[in-house]
């Protein structure tokens, strides 16, 4: 007895042994062959490929099952027609994958052409079943080379925020599918750091207007420079009637609705306004400059310095009367433009031809360094007619304001952080036109990593091991034949095993 | 011989695993040594857990010496010992560690400040940090008067630490005007401080920093019997030139301030801006060096003055002193928070030092663990040793195999599985068809 207990424990684990060697080997394999796949960092079909190879196992399990109840007796037919199942459905995928998707393939290529990439983007569909692999973890490490160039967060690749509590005490809201969090003016909410799709967005709106315009040879920044000054100037023009909280039907602009009141915007930059405590108002800076001025005319030690300093100093020029409580932003001004360096300085600010600094470029300066945008008022550029302008406008704002703030400036020269340790940034590896084609080859990719990839690595596991599965399932039966040969062999105790 | 065999390998087991935890604490313990039992947390932890084991190691060693004979309750004590050798070891962490427990207690008592990583094995340079953090404050503290040299000498401060009720006070008193009148107050205008704290200090983020209107409370006050200031023209590395001016006495009626922080207070220590591609100009350099050097106590009055300007409750309303390195033929303009003149920490430290007796107790559950984690395998070793040593001496004899190994093909089966038994139970049904 025991020694056909023994041959039975040796045919058990054979036959185990065998079944291990099919389908969950097969599942094992997918999984690891699917891994790059998985990881990626923007696909969202990271589990197809284990899915389809846990489908087909199932279809060959039920298989199993239909055949036991069909041949009861018949045990070798059941092997031979479970042996043919497994073929078919190991083989199926080779024959799809080659056969249906290589159509499938060679489509998107071409609507990727037409949509601007070019055939020397695109490699031949064969390589991509070989490759597959190495081109998603090379689109891993291109992305992930991109956040950190625009000092996005990999980890955040899906953006965060840093609050969701803006600076005026209102709220932003997640938005999952735009992956971005968005104050109810409909802008970017102040602590809001880019996802990868927002910031590739915000630069293709930039860039692609941009690029438009220059083609037609327009200058868009200065076009958008006169829109607003457009805005700004007409006293009828919406965005006068918007801070005049003017009724919503006697807007130019179709559909138009205030964010939430017809007063918002004297809410917001009013006297003692919801937004006008958190930048430097005109206000604002002629308090510090009086307290500077105070401070430092009340210090004696400067009055003998700029005494010595007397006949160095430009004529006309009496920094001793300045220094005083009364020092304004109206006494500097007039101070410069009178000692005639108005127009220089604003040349140096972009105001070149101007024969004086005025308070607009003085404040144009500052707004680089201290604004706030409402997070419940529309923003100027909000009204701008032109569709492409106005896209371009709030491009230009998340880009370079928004993007200032957070440490990450999406477009320019010099991108990423820009603190004091880094005032000018990061070069921009990226002209307008690399970056709109690499965003479409980055889509052309994501297609292929939720659509292609999961059936290339099901594909490929199938093809190494569509023979082994069905010699191994064969062998499992047969070692199943086996151990019932070897209980036949045991004999019944009276009265016993119930 | 047995009974010398068992009391050494009870040794090898959990009292050497103690030694080891106390051995390897020593320094944490030595670090945190003026913060009372904490420092010893893990150390205790240690004790506790031999404790349980010895109370279980003499009962079933009891329980089998009553059963002799009994084999199979003799192995029920053995097992016991065993399990309770694994889960008071390895399985006790498994437990703490695999559902991220001890992570996540640390990151939520220090806000994310400190992370579970940087001591798990790193622990002694975690006591280090922990440990100079109160010896710095000491030092900055009877610098600026607060802690009187009257009471102690420096030493003496630094030596009581902790344990000395003055010092207890101040780090709680002090710590509360810098949380409520500082951080909270930047928490509760937007991102900027989170901005600030992650790295994302842009200008932009400064600007809102220092001009958003924030709301304080007057009434939380700051103790500071002394201005320490730090010197704002540096020519000379090793001259007279130290960091920090001597300490002018305050009035008495000033010494309890209500402190409005700065996020340059918050985020501590200086920030130093390179002006030496300015400097790159004769014409500049020479303004600089004659400013700098032959003039230095005129350009030190103004900058002096454009402290008091940040001062002002119309700017930034706390000091931010503006200050110029010309040491060593470079130049580097200084941005230099308040904090260390009033005996602080930047924000984050001077959190962890609030709360550092707590902190200590967890880096001491560091070594423990790890301790507790290698030599688990060894207390188990000598467990099992410890109960086939029981089993040999009070098990009895081992039963007879009931199926022998003779090859007699007339004996009837007994199914011994379940497959086995489905098997006969179908043949038994075919031959009674």
């Amino acid at each position: 007895m025991v020694k056909v207990r023994r041959k039975i424990t040796i045919l058990r684990v054979l036959q185990v042994v065998f079944y291990a060697l099919g389908f969950p080997l097969f599942l094992h394999m997918v999984m690891l062959a699917n891994r790059s796949t998985a990881d990626s960092l923007v696909a969202n079909n990271g589990y197809l490929a284990i899915i389809i190879a846990a489908a087909l196992w199932v279809v060959v399990i039920l298989a199993q099952l239909l055949f036991r109840a069909i041949c009861r007796k018949n045990r070798m037919t059941r092997a031979v027609l479970v042996a043919l199942i497994a073929a078919i459905i190991t083989i199926a995928p080779i024959v799809y994958s080659d056969f249906v998707v290589k159509g499938q393939y060679d489509e998107l290529v071409d609507k990727y052409i037409e949509l601007g990439l070019t055939e020397k983007d695109f490699t031949n569909y064969e390589d991509q079943i070989t490759n597959y692999a190495s081109y998603a973890e090379e689109m891993n490490a291109n992305i992930e080379a991109y956040m950190e160039l625009y000092n996005l967060e990999i980890e955040a690749i899906e953006g965060k925020t840093y609050s969701a509590i803006n600076t005026d005490g209102t709220e932003s809201e997640l938005n999952e599918e735009d992956q971005a969090w968005y104050s109810s003016n409909g802008m970017f909410g102040d602590g809001y750091l880019f996802s990868f799709k927002q910031a590739l967005a915000v630069q293709e709106a930039y860039y692609s207007n941009k690029l438009a315009f220059a083609a037609e040879g327009r200058d868009i920044d200065q076009e958008l420079a006169n829109a607003i000054l457009a805005l700004k100037s007409d006293m009828n023009s919406d965005w006068n009637k918007y801070k005049a909280g003017a009724s919503e039907s006697s807007f130019s602009m179709e559909g138009f609705e205030y964010v939430s009141s017809q007063d918002e915007y004297e809410l917001a930059y009013g006297e003692n306004g919801t937004a006008t405590k958190y930048y430097v108002t005109e206000a604002r800076l002629d308090t510090i400059l009086s307290v500077l001025g105070g401070t430092l005319g009340a210090n004696p030690d400067i009055s003998g310095l700029l005494g010595l300093l007397g006949g160095a100093l430009p004529e006309g020029l009496d920094i001793n009367a300045l220094l005083s409580e009364n020092l304004s932003v109206d006494q500097l001004l007039g101070v410069v433009n009178g000692l005639g360096l108005g127009a220089t300085l604003a040349g140096l600010l972009g105001n070149e031809g101007a024969t004086e600094l005025t308070k607009a470029d003085l404040f144009n300066l500052l707004e680089g360094y201290s604004n706030y945008q409402s997070p419940t008022t529309y923003p100027v550029f909000y009204f701008i007619e032109d569709e492409a302008l106005r896209e371009y406008a709030y491009a230009n704002y998340y880009a370079n304001i928004h993007g200032g703030k957070v440490g990450a400036v999406l477009v320019g020269d010099y991108v990423g952080l820009k603190n004091l340790d880094n005032m000018t940034g990061t070069p921009n590896a990226y002209t307008g036109e690399q970056l709109l084609n690499q965003k479409l080859y980055w889509e052309f990719q994501t297609e292929l990593l939720n659509n292609f990839y999961p059936i290339f690595s099901v594909r490929a596991i199938c093809l190494k091991m569509s023979a082994v599965i069905v010699f191994c399932i064969a062998a499992a039966y047969f070692f199943t034949a086996k151990i019932d040969e070897q209980y036949a062999q045991l004999k019944l105790k009276k009265g016993g095993n119930k | 011989m047995k009974k010398v065999l068992k009391t050494l390998l009870y040794i090898i087991g959990f009292p050497a695993l103690l030694a080891l935890v106390v051995y390897n604490s020593l320094y944490v313990i030595e670090e945190g040594s003026t913060y009372g039992f904490w420092p010893f947390i893990g150390t205790i932890i240690a004790a506790v857990c031999l404790l349980v084991y010895t109370i279980v190691f003499i009962v079933t060693g009891k329980n089998s010496k009553k059963n002799r004979g009994n084999r199979k309750k003799v192995m029920k004590s053995v097992a016991t010992l065993v399990i309770i050798a694994f889960v008071l070891t390895a399985g006790i962490w498994l437990v703490i560690d695999i559902p991220m427990v001890l992570p996540d207690i640390l990151n939520t008592a220090t806000s994310g400040t400190l992370g579970f990583d940087d001591g798990r094995e790193d622990y002694n340079s975690l006591a280090t940090v922990h440990g100079k953090l109160l010896d710095d404050w000491i030092g900055w503290n009877v610098d600026n008067g607060n802690l009187s040299e009257d009471l102690h000498s420096r030493e003496e401060w630094i030596e009581l630490g902790y344990s000395a009720p003055e010092v207890k006070e101040l780090i709680a008193h002090n710590f509360k005007s810098m949380d409520q009148n500082g951080y909270v107050t930047f928490t509760s205008n937007g991102p900027w401080i989170n901005l600030a704290n992650d790295n994302r200090l842009t200008i932009p983020v400064l600007v809102h920093l220092l001009l958003n209107e924030r709301k304080f409370n007057e009434e939380i006050t700051f103790t500071l019997v002394a201005d320490v200031t730090p010197n704002l023209v540096k020519t000379d590395a090793e001259g007279d030139n130290m960091d920090y001016n001597d300490a002018v006495v305050r009035d008495e009626e000033d010494q309890e301030v209500a402190v409005h922080w700065t996020i340059l207070d918050m985020q501590g220590g200086s920030m130093t801006i390179n002006l030496d591609s300015l400097a790159a100009d004769p014409k500049v350099k020479g303004i600089v060096d004659l400013l700098a050097i032959t003039m230095q106590p005129i350009l030190e009055s103004i900058l002096t003055s454009v402290k008091d300007v940040i001062a002002d409750p119309n700017v930034a309303g706390s000091e931010i002193y503006i200050g110029l390195d010309a040491t060593e033929g470079h130049y580097d303009l200084v941005l230099t928070s308040a904090v260390q003149g009033r005996g602080m920490h930047g924000y984050q430290s001077s959190a962890w030092l609030n709360s550092n007796n707590l902190l200590f107790a967890v880096i001491s559950i560091f070594p423990a663990r790890q301790w507790l984690y290698i030599w688990g395998g060894i207390v188990i070793f000598a467990s099992l040793a410890v109960g086939a040593l029981r089993l040999k001496e009070f098990g009895g004899k081992k039963e007879e195999v009931e199926d022998d190994e003779d090859d007699d093909d007339d004996q009837p089966v007994v199914a011994k599985n379940p497959y086995e038994k489905a098997f006969l139970t179908a043949t038994r049904a075919r031959n009674k068809m």
